[in-house]
């Protein structure tokens, strides 16, 4: 996920310098699906996070 | 005489068993105390990991109605199945994003940790998506996620 973060930053036409712009990037120029992903694999990191915790 | 050698004998038996009795009765006092103290301790240790319980819950309740939400809005068998057609050239973003699908293992088969693995994850439409969905459930395959496969989907 850092590292799709670097590529979509790097890319100076897409004007996304914060990891909170990503969702939206991704539901509306990649894919739904890879939204719902996206999504679904940083909840799940809030949701480890958290039993840890 | 000897009768009153005995009174006074008698009175300060009776001073020393009262003197002992006070000791023993302040022994008590403190222990009680200690005990009340200790009680008191473990009453508050677990009122605290209730609380801490209580919000573990709290928030595992509104992370699973955000991924439910955007699951059911976002995506389905039939869209998994639609990536099998770019599974041998996919975009670049796409692949980055099932590769840290891949790394927290949703069907538990425990996919190689490259693009092989997540194909064979893409060719099982069926369970990835019943894996992404049922993740989070007592016998989700959530339950065996560990600290590793976190870092290495973050990375």
């Amino acid at each position: 996920m850092n590292q799709l973060f670097k590529i979509v930053k790097e890319d100076k036409t897409l004007d996304i310098n914060n990891e909170d712009q990503m969702p939206n990037y991704i539901k509306e120029k990649v894919s739904q699906e890879s939204y719902a992903l996206y999504i679904w694999v940083k909840k799940m990191k809030s949701w480890f996070t958290s039993k840890k915790n | 005489m000897a009768q009153v050698t005995k009174e006074y004998e008698s009175v300060n038996k009776l001073i020393k068993e009262i003197e002992e009795s006070k000791v023993k009765t302040q022994e008590a006092t403190i222990k009680t105390e200690t005990l009340n103290h200790e009680i008191g301790k473990k009453v508050a240790e677990v009122e605290i990991k209730e609380e801490t319980a209580k919000k573990v819950m709290d928030e595992a309740k509104e992370i699973k109605i955000d991924v439910e939400t955007s699951v059911k809005e976002n995506l389905d068998e039939k869209k998994i199945k639609a990536m099998q057609g770019i599974v041998n050239n996919p975009p670049e973003k796409i692949k980055l994003i099932v590769l840290a699908v891949n790394c927290l293992n949703p069907t538990g088969s425990n996919y190689e940790n490259n693009w092989d693995g997540c194909k064979k994850l893409v060719m099982k439409a069926g369970n990835f998506y019943t894996g992404v969905k049922e993740f989070m459930e007592e016998n989700g395959n959530g339950q065996n996620l560990t600290e590793k496969r976190i870092a290495s989907a973050e990375a």
